[in-house]
């Protein structure tokens, strides 16, 4: 998918492909033909041979097991090459009577045929569940087992002489007469069966460490029977040097066969497990309905698909990015991270990413399945994300706004007090000096005028010192909320009590939040509540400031009556505050300001 | 005969403050610019009373009224402001001042009140 941004290059991303070429569908139809004539003609040359029942019987079910259970694998994934393989493995088991049957010029392609079944069967267990091998390491193991077993079976084969085992017939390939070299040859055998065996051991012990919850669980049907295997074949290999009785022989070897028939059954609940996982999504859709809420949609995607790590993202075309559902930025994972991308879109538009265990890769329709049937609450779920997103950047500019705005009363109060009423003082000075100049035996008209002048400077200062309260009250910046708020209630025509239940100073917007609560709330009981008496009462909880204004005049106080009230309750929601009010027609009036002074949402430095 | 000390940075109301003063009576022996200054003068010149502006650049008054506390017999400290009382709150009853006076209502008089109610 080229030219999206953050797209993945294949090797983590399966799309779901359906090799339906034509020959592959004729020769799987020929096989399922064939392999039953084959396997009746391989169980009928062990009969001939003279073979036990039991024998026979265990030589039937683990071909039948692998060429059933291949043949399926073929059939539901052909993608896999897993089915192919495992009908192969079926087909050159059923050579295995050859090594010791009724033709014995034919051994020697029993042998090779049982050899490339195990190589093939390592092969099965190390590329489980994908079909083939990912490392360089496992290519290696395989390629140099696979030369070493052939060669030293091959030279076992050459020193075996079946007169000396009391058998009576001969090895036509008998080229090793020296029975020490032929000792030694047999030898040589076993200890290359038992290296490849040790390395499949340590192959299996460094993928169980290595891999997820569920990846161990995708794992688990094969790893298990393979190490029994694998263990009951070392077992018989070094049982076969010692002379052991019959029937420990006997039991060493239906244990192996039985292992052997558990592989197939291995695979077979992993296609299970498949099957049950998207009857799950089919519930999963009905059961979530169209709308689900953000956390239910990622916990019942990840349940359904069993994996817990599983994580969704949603593509918000305003960030140009991935973000999670509460709007936070999501980087997507690298190739080294071990965790696998499936895409979602619409209409060639991207909507969201699932990030999950690459293990659920395996089976290419599964996730693309879910993500189907979900496309529809996806698209929900990511305006939802960008929703939020938008609202983070909203709220932060509003906070930046009303900052401003603060810091831009300050700098007029400022200005106000440095320039007007500085000079408003000088005048009044100036005239008390000319009056006490004047003496008591002026010119009474001029003291008059004086006077008169003095009154107009003290009232033009006082004017202009309210203005400045009302702008910015200095006493909030001085002396914190406690004070600010008594010399709010001495200014109140209305009596007013003042109950502070703390002398903590908080952050300046905080402060001018509060005092301008109380400041507009005191003005509407003067002006409307026709009261006697008034409270305020302010405390601090939980990191929670909480300022209570009472009065007990007529009551009937709505919020959308007159703009203060409105005004307050935005002030407030800028900084994560509410406010309520509690006003019933004739019994008081009460408002409560709640100011969270935790660490806050939007706060500009 | 009561010699004060006029500590502020406005020059205009050093002017207009001893001009006041001195017409009412008082003797204004000194004048200061900042708190710095204004300590090494009250400390060198022991006046009765020091006028002193709150607002001072380099320091507050009430910290330059607690100092002057520190050393000897304090003289009687008035502060005063541009701004009114309102604006400071409790911050002036605990400042241990003779008390305050707002600039616009400076005046002899005033100061002798402040001085008898003591």
């Amino acid at each position: 998918m080229a030219g999206w941004p953050g797209a993945l290059p294949d090797r983590h991303r399966r799309v779901a492909t359906t090799v339906t070429s034509t020959t592959d569908r004729r020769l799987r139809q020929l096989t399922i033909v064939a392999a039953p004539l084959l396997l009746l003609a391989s169980l009928a040359y062990l009969a001939v041979s003279g073979a036990s029942p039991l024998r026979l019987a265990i030589n039937g079910i683990v071909c039948a097991a692998f060429l059933a259970t291949g043949l399926l694998a073929w059939a539901r994934r052909p993608a896999n090459r897993t089915g192919r393989v495992m009908v192969a493995t079926g087909l050159f088991l059923l050579l295995d009577p050859l090594q010791d049957g009724a033709v014995p010029a034919l051994a020697p392609i029993g042998l090779v045929a049982t050899t490339v079944s195990d190589i093939l069967l390592a092969y099965l267990i190390l590329a489980f569940p994908w079909g083939t091998l990912r490392s360089n390491v496992h290519r290696g193991f395989l390629a140099v087992s696979a030369v070493a077993l052939l060669s030293a079976n091959l030279a076992a084969l050459a020193g075996f002489d079946p007169r000396s085992f009391g058998r009576d017939y001969d090895n036509p390939f008998l080229l090793i007469r020296d029975p020490g070299l032929a000792e030694a040859a047999m030898t040589l055998s076993r200890l290359t069966s038992i290296f490849v065996l040790v390395g499949l051991l340590a192959i299996f012990a460094m993928r169980w460490a290595r891999a997820s919850g569920p990846a161990r669980r995708t794992y688990s049907p094969v790893l298990i029977p393979a190490t029994v295997l694998v263990i009951a074949i070392m077992v018989s290999t070094i049982l076969s040097a010692f002379p052991v009785p019959d029937d420990l022989s006997l039991v060493a070897g239906v244990t192996q066969a039985l292992a052997r028939a558990f592989i197939p059954v291995g695979f077979l609940v992993g296609l299970l497990r498949t099957r049950m996982a998207r009857s799950a999504i089919a519930d999963l859709v009905v059961e979530l309905g169209e709308t689900p809420a953000p956390a239910r949609l990622r916990d019942a995607l990840a349940n359904a698909l069993g994996d817990p790590s599983l994580t969704v993202a949603y593509w918000s075309p305003a960030v140009d990015a991935y973000i999670a559902a509460d709007g936070a930025p999501t980087a997507l994972p690298t190739e080294e991270s071990g965790r696998a991308v499936t895409f979602l879109e619409r209409d060639g538009q991207p909507i969201a990413a699932i990030l999950h265990d690459p293990v659920l890769l395996e089976d290419p329709g599964l996730v693309a399945s879910v993500a189907s049937a979900m496309r529809l609450s996806v698209e929900n779920e990511r305006l939802q994300a960008e929703v939020e997103a938008q609202l983070g950047e909203v709220r932060e500019s509003r906070a930046r706004i009303v900052a401003a705005g603060d810091a831009e009363r300050k700098r007029v109060e400022r200005d106000l007090h440095d320039g007007a009423q500085q000079r408003l003082v000088s005048l009044t000075l100036a005239l008390r000096l000319a009056k006490l100049k004047l003496g008591d035996d002026g010119d009474p008209e001029v003291r008059l005028s004086l006077d008169q002048a003095s009154d107009e400077a003290r009232s033009a200062l006082a004017e202009l010192r309210e203005l400045a309260r009302g702008i910015h009250p200095q006493i909030l910046t001085e002396a914190g909320l406690g004070s600010a708020i008594e010399s709010l209630a001495d200014r109140s025509s209305v009596d007013v009590a003042v109950d502070l239940a703390t002398d903590e100073r908080f952050s300046p917007a905080v402060e001018a939040a509060a005092y301008f609560v109380v400041s507009e709330a005191l003005a509407n009981v003067a002006k409307y509540a026709d009261a006697s008496r008034a409270l305020v009462r302010i405390d601090w909880q939980n990191d929670e400031l909480t300022i209570e204004i009472s009065d007990d005049g007529v009551g009937g106080a709505e919020p959308g009556a007159g703009g203060g009230l409105r005004g307050l309750a935005d002030r407030l929601s800028v900084i994560d505050g509410r406010l309520e009010i509690i006003s019933p027609t004739g019994g008081g009036t009460r408002l409560l300001a709640h100011i969270p002074t935790g660490t806050p949402a939007a706060m500009p430095g | 005969m009561t010699t004060i000390l006029i500590v502020d940075d406005h020059a205009g109301f050093r002017v207009q403050a001893r001009a006041l003063l001195e017409a009412d009576g008082f003797v204004v022996i000194g004048e200061a610019v900042d708190g710095a200054t204004g300590l090494t003068a009250a400390r060198a010149l022991k006046p009765d009373l020091v006028l002193l502006d709150i607002g001072l650049p380099d320091v507050e008054g009430f910290d330059v009224a607690r100092a002057l506390a520190v050393d000897g017999p304090p003289p009687f400290v008035v502060l005063t402001s541009s701004r009114e009382a309102s604006a400071f709150g409790p911050r002036l009853t605990t400042s241990g001042a003779l008390g305050f006076i707002p600039k616009d209502e400076l005046s002899g008089a005033a100061i002798r009140a402040l001085a008898q109610a003591s």
